[in-house]
């Protein structure tokens, strides 16, 4: 009956080895009492017969009822006692075997019969636990003949030579102390899968089960809290539950918060097995660590990709009321419960700007609570963050942290946080938290320079165009402006009508190049120059040459056309219009009488390019009804997709306009060309209308 | 004696039977043991008393056998007493907290 499987056992002259491979059959118990037996018997270990065989018998049920594979019977008896192991064949796990173990006298009638066999192995035994082989598994328990009183035969203290269960392929039948260098080395050997996907459970219970199996622990745990809300976990467990009483050998896991966590064995404290303990507890450490790092820095990433996107939408939005609704969009849920944001005015007062809460149901309730005013309220919390400059605590019921915004040095309100139902928000998120109020902070701000711009740039521009125009007997004048959508450039049109020493009035449409403020203050320029010039009774010619000169000299490189037109009543009714055109588009004439509209004028060069131009003169007479429609491109360059409104549709759409006053002219001009695209104007659009009212 | 044996001799009174029980129950003879008390059963005495005093192992399995029997017993209007229960057995009945299901009578001398 010698091992067909597993090594030799060295034989002392007091160890009795024999290993048995028996059918998975109703007769197997009793054979493998005979067996346990006859070793007692030359053992002289008759003592330990009651429960040897009983254990036995109870391992090897099991093994046949549930393995349904032969079954490897070793005995092996010593001095100090007897150790049996019972290994099937069966893949699987013998994790089921520790279920139903714990003592439940009450009910334990009800006790499966394979729980109750084991409730007797772990009873009796003064140590067992399961081993895995690379063919199956197995289960095995140790007698110990010296007992310390009591029926409890547990006392692993209490003889000097520790006992290791023997193992399918290793060398240690006997004594640990020949065992130990080479489960030392396994105990080394043994490492984390680097493909697995969390190869820390295998890895710890691999390590777990050799360190058990070297110190002949009965059980073992290894406990680990992630610190990420969901409290201890169990990564490993071996054998039976360590037991209260018991030695217990506990050695902390060395790993960095937020992780903690401990190994535990149901193993005495002998001279080696505290320092194994250890030893085995630094490996899992150091594993530990590096899960806890690759986590971090798993979770770090998707912090860094969710602040990009942030920062890409409050980038986009350059509307405050927008940059306000859409930051609680981007904290809740997923930094928070719920989320202010409170905005600070001129008083420094704080107003709540939005609020969203990850329950819509709850969200009258957070205004509710937002609005309560006294020394705990949520307010005054903000207002002290506000005032600080620093995150501050919320307490509850609206549990939470308010962090303040501001931006370029300005406090510009705070954004409130309230914490998660399940957890605490950890120093990461508060971290993020942070930079998403930065973030945002900027954003109102720019969005808040922005809108300033723009009103700037309105004002100026209005500044640049005659509040009303004169009302002259016997000649119409009418002018539409249409200033650019959307942002906040202000465009380079202008018009003016100005009264001449010699009784004329002068007519002034142009466009400077460019946009914005620069372009702005050239326009300024423009007009005022041409004011002055105009009203000292320079000929236009020369108005245009100095204005050139003034532009080549003053204009930054801006250019601008120019359409003069100067007016006077002229023989009967009409009307005499001295035409001149520097690059500017040329004016339509629009005869009372019917007919299409024609385009006058002779083009000269635009200002500002060349040191001299051509201004030539065009005249024009204007019956009674007669319009002279002025625009700038603004009109002509009106977009519809890739499609230019043109000056054929100019000319289309004023022809039918015929007769009609020059204010109504300017209005229908104005809303042909702005219906003509559903876009925005791209550039300022300015049409002034010269109309012949004589009667 | 590689093999598990059990023998069983039945005695029928007036208003007992008893079971004389020699060998080892474990799982191969748990059966053995149910069958024939289950026979007892069909004509029930009003006591069954089962003497292990031969009995040399019995195992969980054979305790829980034990058990269901004496359910049976007590369903059929019936007794099941066990005489003669070896120490190290009423051990593991403590232990498995069995002895309370089981009805043992040890110093009642047998009829």
């Amino acid at each position: 009956m010698s091992a067909e499987t597993g090594p030799a056992t060295t034989k002392g002259p007091d160890e009795h080895v024999r290993r048995v491979r028996l059918p998975a059959d109703r007769r197997t118990p009793a054979a493998a009492r005979a067996v346990v037996r006859s070793v007692l018997t030359e053992a002289h270990l008759d003592e330990l017969v009651n429960e040897a065989l009983l254990l036995t018998t109870e391992l090897s049920t099991n093994a046949v009822e549930h393995a349904g594979t032969e079954l490897d019977i070793e005995v092996s008896a010593d001095p100090a006692g007897l150790t049996v192991t019972v290994s099937d064949f069966a893949a699987g796990p013998v994790d089921e075997l520790t279920v139903g173990v714990r003592n439940v006298a009450s009910d334990i009638v009800d006790v499966a019969e394979r729980g109750r066999g084991l409730l007797l192995v772990d009873h009796f035994a003064s140590r067992w636990g399961t081993t895995y082989l690379p063919k199956g598994k197995g289960v095995w328990f140790r007698l110990d003949r010296r007992r310390r009183g009591g029926q409890h035969g547990d006392d692993s203290g209490s003889h000097g030579d520790d006992f290791a269960p023997p193992i399918g392929d290793r060398d240690s039948t006997g004594h640990t102390s020949a065992a130990s260098a080479g489960a030392m080395s396994a105990l080394l050997q043994i490492t984390p899968d680097p493909y697995a996907e969390d190869p820390l459970p295998d890895f710890a219970a691999g390590l777990l089960t050799r360190v058990a199996e070297m110190v002949g622990a009965a059980g073992g745990v290894i406990r680990l809290d992630r610190g990420d809300g969901q409290g201890t976990q169990m990564l490993a467990r071996y054998g039976r539950q360590p037991r209260a009483g018991n030695d217990l050998i506990r050695v902390p896991l060395a790993v960095h918060r937020p992780y903690a966590g401990e190994l535990e064995l149901d193993a005495a404290p002998t001279a080696y097995a505290r320092p194994l303990a250890a030893l085995t507890a630094e490996r899992l450490s150091l594993h530990l660590e590096n899960d806890r790092l690759r986590r971090a820095n798993v979770r770090r990433q998707a912090w860094l990709t969710f602040l990009a996107e942030a920062s890409e939408l409050l980038a986009q939005s350059l509307d405050v009321e927008l940059t306000m609704a859409l930051i609680p969009q981007l904290v809740v849920p997923r930094l928070g419960q719920w989320c202010a944001v409170h905005t600070t005015d001129e008083w420094g007062r704080l107003r709540l700007a939005a609020a969203s809460h990850a329950d819509e149901s709850m969200l009258p309730q957070l205004h509710a609570t937002l609005r309560e005013a006294g020394p705990d309220s949520i307010q005054s919390r903000l207002r002290e963050a506000s005032r600080n400059g620093t995150q501050t605590p919320l307490g509850a019921p609206m549990e939470g942290f308010a962090v303040p915004l501001t931006a370029r040095g300005q406090r510009l309100g705070t954004l409130a946080v309230g914490r998660h139902q399940r957890h605490r928000h950890d120093p990461d998120e508060i971290a993020v938290l942070e930079d998403v109020a930065r973030r945002a902070a900027l954003a109102i701000e720019n969005a808040r320079i922005h809108a300033e711009r723009r009103r700037v740039a309105q004002a100026l521009q209005q500044s640049l165009l005659p509040p009303a125009l004169p009302v002259v007997e016997g000649i119409g004048f009418a002018a539409e402006y249409v200033p650019t959508g959307g942002d906040a450039d202000v465009g380079g049109d202008f018009y003016d009508v100005v009264s001449l020493p010699d009784g004329r009035w002068l007519v002034v449409i142009g466009d400077v190049s460019g946009k914005g403020v620069q372009a702005a203050t050239v326009t300024g320029l423009v007009r005022d120059v041409i004011r002055v010039l105009a009203g000292d009774g320079k000929p236009l010619p020369e108005v245009l040459a100095r204005l050139n000169e003034t532009l080549v000299e003053r204009g930054a490189g801006r250019y601008c056309t120019l359409a003069l037109a100067a007016v006077a009543p002229g023989e009967g009714d009409r009307l005499d219009v001295e035409l001149h055109l520097a690059g500017h588009d040329r004016p339509a004439l629009l005869r009372s009488g019917g007919g299409p509209a024609s385009f006058v004028g002779t083009g000269g060069t635009a200002l500002g390019l060349l040191d001299t131009i051509a201004s030539p003169t065009a005249d024009i007479v204007l019956d009674p009804g007669d319009c002279l429609v002025f625009y700038t491109d603004g009109v002509t360059e009106r977009r519809r997709g890739r499609e230019l409104f043109g000056t054929g549709r100019l000319r289309d759409a004023a022809t039918p306009l015929a007769g009609y006053p020059a204010d109504v002219v300017a209005a229908r001009l104005r809303s042909t060309a702005i219906n003509f695209s559903v876009e925005e104007p791209r550039d300022d659009i300015a049409i002034l209308v010269l109309r012949n009212d004589a009667v | 004696m590689d093999r598990a044996e059990l023998s069983i001799t039945v005695h029928r009174t007036g208003d007992e039977a008893v079971l004389r029980l020699a060998g080892e129950i474990d799982m191969l003879t748990a059966a053995q043991l149910s069958t024939i008390v289950n026979e007892v059963i069909a004509e029930p005495p009003p006591r069954i008393v089962l003497d292990l005093g031969g009995v040399t192992f019995c195992d969980s399995q054979g305790l829980g056998t034990l058990v269901v029997l004496s359910r049976k017993a007590s369903h059929a209007q019936s007794l099941l007493i066990l005489t003669n229960v070896g120490d190290f057995l009423l051990r593991v009945l403590d232990i498995t907290g069995l002895r309370s299901a089981l009805m043992i009578r040890n110093n009642t001398p047998t009829p």
